[in-house]
C-alpha cells in the first residue's frame, strides 16, 4: 500500500447499541484507503457486520458519524454483496443484475452494456438466461458480485462473502476478487472470520475484539503478488502468525 | 410444489382390486340394494340418471369455480390490503377468523333467508368456507421475503411500490397458490354443505340436492353415483389447480432453455 493514498471514508467514534443493551461496537475510528483492500477481522459477533452495515446505511450508529470524502453516497455508488448469494429465485441471471437499474428506473437498453461487462467480469458469459437453482454456490455469488459491480460503485463491501463455501472455491473467489478490483479500480471493504483469507487479499486489515467491537489493531500488507505459490511462503505464514496473535490477545480478559 | 401423481399405476390398480372386492362382497353376503349396492348397480343408476346428475353437476359445479374465484381474488387483495399496516392487519383479521371458524352449517340458513338470489347465497356460503386459506397463505408470503433482499432493494433506494411488485409478491406467489389449492377443495365443500341445508328450497338442484332426494326414497345406487361424481370433481378440482400452479410457478423451479 502506498503511504500516499487517501481515504475515501473515515469512520470517526462509531459505536452501536442495539434496543436490547447489546453493545455491539465501541467508538470504532477508521480509515478506509481510496483503491484498496481493507478487511475488519475479528471473531463471530464482534460486530464487523454492524460496521458494515453502518457504513453501507442499512444501519444507524447510536454515536458517532461516517465521513465520505467525495460526499454521501447515492444510489449505486455503493455495492453489497452478502454472505449469501441473496439473488432472487425467480429471475435469470441478467435479470438479477438488471435489479439495482430497475430500481433507478433504467431501461433494459440503457443497462445492457453495464450488465455486460459485469457478467464479463465475473466470467458467466452465456450464462444469462439461466435461473439462481440452475448455478453452483461459487457461480451464484459470482453474479451476486456481478450485481453489486455494475453501478459502478465507488466501494464495494463484502460480508463474509465466501465463508459458506468451499475451500478450493473459495482460493478461486480470492482470485477472482483481485483480478476484478484491479479491473474496475474500486475499493473494497471486506469482513471475515479467516486469518488466512484476510493476509491474502488486503492492503490493511483492522483487527477487532469480541463483543462490544474495538479496533485493536491496524496491520498494513504488503506481500507483492498475490498467487497461489503466495500461501506456501514463510511471508505469508509469518504474517498470518502475527495477525493470529493479536487476534488472541484480544481475547484475553 | 408439484403435487401431480407421476405413476397412475399403483393407485388405478388398487381402485380396480377394491370395486371388485366390493361387487363379490356385495353379491356373497347378499347386502341389500338400500343398504349398499355394488359398483355396478351404481354405474348404472349413473347410466340411466346421466343428463339429470350431469345437469346438477353443472350446478354445483357453477357455484363451486364462482366461490373459488371469488376467493383467490377476495384472499389476495384482503391480504394486500392487511400487508400494507399493521393496524389494518390488527383491525380486520379477528373477523376473518370470526368467519373461519364459525362452522358454516350455523351461518349457511340465515345467509339463505337474507340473500334473495339463491345462487348467490351459496356462493356466498362457499366462499366464506374458501378464501381464508388464500389470505392467511398469501399474508405470509407477502412476509416471507429475505431480509437480505430487503436490504439490498433499501440500499438502492427502493420505492414501498417496488419493494412490493418486485419483491414481496413474487415471493408471496407460491404460498397463494399452495393456499388455493386447499380452497379449491373447501369451495367444494362449501357448496354441498349449503345446497344440504338450503334443501328443498324449490331452487336448489344441486348434487347436494340430488343425495338428499335419493335418500329421502332410498335410490341409495342414485346416491352413490351423485357422491361418486362428487369426488370425481373435487380430484378434477385439485388436478387443475395443481397444473395451474406448476405452469404460474415455473419460474420458481427454473425454465429449462
Amino acid at each position: 500500500m502506498t503511504p500516499t493514498s487517501k481515504p475515501l471514508l473515515t469512520t470517526n467514534n462509531i459505536s452501536r447499541t442495539f434496543t436490547d443493551g447489546t453493545q455491539a461496537l465501541d467508538n470504532v475510528s477508521l480509515n478506509i484507503p481510496e483503491g484498496h483492500i481493507t478487511t475488519l477481522l475479528g471473531p463471530s459477533g464482534c460486530g464487523k457486520s454492524t460496521l458494515l452495515r453502518i457504513i453501507s446505511g442499512l444501519d444507524d450508529a447510536s454515536t458517532g458519524t461516517t465521513n465520505w470524502q467525495n460526499g454521501a453516497p447515492q444510489s449505486g455508488d455503493i455495492g453489497f454483496v452478502f454472505q449469501d448469494a441473496t439473488l432472487l429465485p425467480w429471475a435469470n441471471v441478467w435479470d438479477n443484475i438488471y435489479l439495482p437499474f430497475r430500481i433507478q428506473n433504467t431501461s433494459r437498453n440503457d443497462a445492457n452494456e453495464a450488465i455486460e461487462n459485469a457478467i464479463n467480469l465475473v466470467d458467466l458469459n452465456g450464462f444469462e438466461n439461466h435461473h439462481p437453482n440452475q448455478l453452483s454456490g461459487g457461480m451464484r455469488m459470482r453474479v451476486s458480485i456481478a450485481r453489486a459491480l455494475a453501478t459502478n460503485p465507488s466501494v464495494l463491501l463484502m460480508d463474509e462473502p465466501f465463508g459458506a463455501l468451499d475451500e478450493m472455491t473459495r482460493f478461486r473467489l480470492n482470485d477472482d476478487l483481485l483480478r476484478i478490483k484491479e479491473a474496475v479500480n474500486c475499493t473494497v471493504i471486506f469482513v471475515t472470520h479467516s486469518v488466512y483469507e484476510a493476509v491474502y487479499l488486503s492492503d490493511k486489515i483492522a483487527v477487532m475484539s469480541p463483543r462490544p467491537g474495538r479496533i485493536i489493531a491496524e496491520k498494513e500488507i504488503d506481500l507483492g503478488n498475490r498467487t497461489a505459490v503466495l500461501r506456501a511462503t514463510s511471508e505469508f505464514a509469518q504474517s498470518c502468525g502475527e495477525i493470529s496473535l493479536l487476534l488472541t490477545e484480544g481475547d484475553a480478559p | 410444489m408439484r403435487m401431480r401423481l407421476k405413476d397412475p399405476l399403483p393407485p388405478t390398480l388398487i381402485g380396480i382390486a377394491v370395486l371388485i372386492g366390493w361387487e363379490v362382497a356385495v353379491r356373497l353376503f347378499e347386502v341389500p340394494h338400500y343398504v349398499l349396492p355394488g359398483p355396478f348397480l351404481i354405474a348404472q343408476a349413473l347410466w340411466q340418471n346421466a343428463s339429470l346428475l350431469f345437469g346438477s353437476l353443472w350446478i354445483t359445479l357453477e357455484i363451486t369455480l364462482v366461490a373459488l374465484i371469488a376467493a383467490a381474488l377476495g384472499g389476495a387483495a384482503l391480504a394486500f390490503v392487511m400487508s400494507r399496516a399493521r393496524w389494518l392487519e390488527r383491525s380486520l383479521l379477528p373477523y376473518a377468523i370470526v368467519a373461519q371458524v364459525t362452522p358454516i352449517v350455523a351461518i349457511a340458513p340465515l345467509i339463505i333467508i337474507w340473500v334473495d338470489s339463491a345462487f348467490a347465497a351459496l356462493v356466498l356460503c362457499a366462499w366464506i368456507v374458501a378464501f381464508f386459506p388464500v389470505l392467511a397463505n398469501t399474508m405470509t408470503g407477502l412476509k416471507s421475503a429475505d431480509p437480505n433482499l430487503r436490504d439490498l432493494f433499501r440500499l438502492y433506494g427502493a420505492s414501498r411500490w417496488q419493494t412490493q411488485s418486485w419483491l414481496e409478491t413474487p415471493t408471496a406467489l407460491p404460498y397463494f397458490f399452495a393456499g388455493l389449492r386447499i380452497s379449491g377443495g373447501l369451495a367444494l365443500i362449501g357448496a354441498v354443505v349449503a345446497e344440504f341445508v338450503a334443501g328443498t328450497g324449490g331452487t336448489a338442484t344441486g348434487l347436494a340436492f340430488r343425495i338428499l332426494e335419493a335418500g329421502y326414497r332410498l335410490q341409495i345406487p342414485k346416491l352413490f353415483a351423485a357422491l361418486f361424481l362428487l369426488s370425481l370433481t373435487g380430484i378434477l378440482i385439485y388436478t387443475i389447480l395443481s397444473i395451474l400452479s406448476s405452469w404460474a410457478l415455473r419460474r420458481w423451479i427454473g425454465a429449462a432453455d
